[in-house]
């Protein structure tokens, strides 16, 4: 049985929604753009909305969102966008086991179901996130399956389908048609606004790398997060400027950074670089122990060579 | 190495391939790399269209060494790399034993066995349930083995899983990975009910708990009601119900050397990378001249590579003399005993015992005699 056009709404990502759009064949009116304007808004200000008021021209907005940001062409938007759909999808799968079930069948995700689940281990190694909570050592595993609580079993949908609407937006640099370029001015205007300064060379590899990658608007683990936070802090930068550093983070929510910062600062120093290599973070042979030292290291190997 | 000594070498790989019969799966869609005397790999981005056109280019160039992408291509000859278009992977592991000496020793050799019976029972087949006929086993040629894991459940597995997979097979025992502190009283960690490397971590802590010298390590003051209660909270999954102190640091040692014995040590880059090469079965290995050979599980145990593993050639057991370039320990080869070799000495051996000490770089070959 097709799913009606409310479910389509609340999973904007199933198939039958691109099919309804598909043959719907809408037009490309003002106040459409204007409404998929609004939940780019929304993802970059995160602000909750409950959703059936309109359900047809909402789910016209999804689409139509997606298609400025392919044209729009920006990392931090799209990544933004895609985070904030695929946790709203979440919530709503919460209390919904029978769309569970038709997500995972439109994703071929091997699972079953026997009081926790069980997630098919390759698929669980592809989709779950880049965090030491999520490792398998910390998993119990047998014949080829990971046994996960709900909540963590939906963690991984919620990438999945995030991977999805990023993989289904390509961006191109072909020049956008004039019903949609319009918005473009506004969509510039919610673009992270703090650029910080250009990033030290003096930086170890690996930090400087997650450093780059929140310059350019890409999210990083919590693990990453936790490493970078507590080297800044190392290394001599305050509590602001450290939050600062994370303002161009897709997720940033200034109340919970501030509050992980804070934590940190008081209860961490930076680890090893072997922990680092173990959290698979290191991405040089920078023959240092402890990337606090690296600058002492750098200066080092440039005398000898 | 002398040119008479390459030349005898070539003689012994090239009637090795005119009389075998390798059978390469999916030869066409996979990227082959050989070399010779120089380096390991000299060219690659060769491909082939059949598995004969690939036995007339080992019998015409006689490489010592022929290796094959894991990955399959659709354009494998193509570059860059890009260009090639993956089509689909194997999941392939490398074992090497630790070796003291340049040659391998039956010790050696039998660790890294274990190594192999471990990461194939407990971590691919129980853990990954990868299914017994999904998996191959090959003698790499050399002093380890390549696992191959040809599933469809990873033909599209990308690196980023590969390398979780891999973290889990080579570190699962860090105490980081393994460990959760939730509290002061909660210490998350295996249980009873755990399954996989968790379940392996408990069943022998729980074991060496037994032993009074390890319980001291943990701590030196237990009593009866202490020691009850801090096992029953592991059984429950909680390290921490009893108050122990520094138990982060002392378990932290000890999952260390629980690593040795629960994890296997395998080259992370042969598994990760599925663009790398690898040695291609039944071809000889430059290094040693034995024949990179497939087995079952069931063979590993009885596996002695310098007997099944050496070419099946009728000039074998031909006698050649060689100078040692090196003092030669006395070892068993090809069925025989040999004894020790001294340095400059000049003495009689098999041929296939004599092109392996050339390759070793322990000797040189001189002619063909009438034996000893």
């Amino acid at each position: 049985m097709n799913p009606d056009i409310r479910t389509l709404n609340k999973y904007p990502i199933l198939n039958q929604a691109k099919e309804f759009i598909k043959n719907k064949k809408p037009d490309i009116t003002k106040e459409r753009v204007e409404t998929a304007y609004r939940r780019i808004e929304r993802a970059i200000k995160k602000i909750d909305v409950e959703l059936g008021v309109e359900p047809e021209e909402e789910l016209i907005s999804f689409g139509l969102a997606k298609m400025i940001l392919m044209y729009f062409s920006n990392k931090y938007l799209l990544k933004s966008f895609s985070i904030y759909e695929a946790k709203n999808m979440k919530k709503r799968l919460e209390t919904d086991e029978q769309n569970i079930k038709k997500i995972c069948e439109q994703f071929s995700i091997n699972y079953y179901v026997n009081k926790n689940y069980y997630l098919e281990i390759t698929q669980y190694c592809e989709f779950s996130p880049n965090d030491k909570h999520y490792t398998l050592s910390r998993r119990n595993i047998g014949k080829g399956y990971v046994e996960l609580s709900r909540q963590s079993f939906l963690r991984i949908i919620e990438n999945i389908i995030q991977e999805n609407i990023e993989k289904g937006v390509s961006i191109t640099k072909q020049k956008p048609p004039q019903q949609i370029s319009w918005i473009f001015p506004r969509l510039y205007s919610l673009l992270p606004k703090t650029k910080s300064k250009k990033i030290s060379t003096g930086l170890a590899p690996c930090m400087k790398k997650m450093l780059e990658q929140l310059e350019a608007g890409e999210n990083l683990s919590h693990t990453a997060r936790w490493i970078l936070t507590a080297y800044l802090k190392d290394i001599g930068y305050t509590e602001q400027e450290i939050i600062e550093k994370f303002k161009n983070s897709p997720d940033f929510n200034e109340k919970i950074t501030t509050y992980h910062v804070q934590n940190i600062m008081r209860k961490y120093s930076t680890p090893s670089c072997e922990k680092i290599r173990m959290y698979g973070l290191c991405v040089d042979n920078c023959n240092c122990k402890n990337p606090r030292r690296y600058g002492m290291y750098a200066r080092k190997y440039k005398k000898n060579h | 190495m002398q040119e008479n000594t390459k030349k005898i070498i070539k003689q012994y790989f090239k009637e090795y391939y005119e009389n075998s019969d390798i059978q390469i799966r999916d030869i066409e869609k996979r990227e082959f790399g050989v070399g010779f005397f120089r380096s390991k790999i000299e060219k690659r981005h060769l491909g082939f269209e059949d598995n004969e056109q690939f036995k007339q280019m080992l019998i015409e160039h006689v490489p010592l060494y022929v290796s094959h992408s894991t990955a399959r291509y659709e354009f494998p000859t193509k570059r860059p790399m890009e260009a090639k278009n993956d089509l689909c992977y194997e999941l392939v592991f490398d074992i090497d034993c630790q070796t003291k000496t340049d040659i391998i020793t039956l010790q050696e050799l039998e660790n890294g066995k274990q190594i192999l019976y471990r990461l194939i029972e407990d971590f691919l087949i129980n853990d990954f349930g990868f299914d017994k006929k999904e998996i191959s086993i090959n003698f790499s040629g050399n002093r380890g083995f390549h696992i191959y894991v040809n599933s469809e459940r990873i033909k599209k597995i990308t690196k980023k899983a590969r390398a979780k997979m891999l973290d889990y097979i080579i570190n699962g025992t860090e105490y980081d990975l393994v460990f959760n502190r939730k509290s002061k009283t909660e210490l998350e960690g295996p249980s009873e009910k755990s399954t996989g490397l968790r379940y392996r971590i408990y069943r022998r802590f729980m074991k060496d708990m037994e032993k009074k010298e390890f319980r001291n390590r943990i701590y030196r003051r237990f009593d009866e009601i202490g020691l009850n209660l801090f096992l029953n909270g592991i059984k429950n999954g909680n390290w921490a119900s009893k108050y122990i102190p520094s138990i982060e640091k002392k378990l932290g040692a000890i999952m260390r050397e629980y690593k040795q014995e629960l994890c296997c040590d395998v080259d992370k880059q042969v598994t990760i990378e599925p663009r790398k090469l690898i040695r291609v079965v039944e071809t000889l290995h430059g290094s040693t001249g034995l024949v990179v050979k497939k087995m079952s599980l069931s063979d590993v145990e009885k596996f002695n590579p310098f007997d099944s593993a050496i070419p099946n050639i009728r000039s074998k057991d031909e006698q050649y003399e060689i100078i040692a370039k090196k003092n030669i320990e006395p070892m068993e080869f090809n069925k025989k005993q040999w004894p020790q070799i001294k340095k400059g000495e000049k003495t009689y051996v098999d041929k296939s015992y004599a092109v392996f000490l050339a390759l070793k770089q322990f000797a040189e070959i001189g002619g063909k005699g009438k034996g000893l």
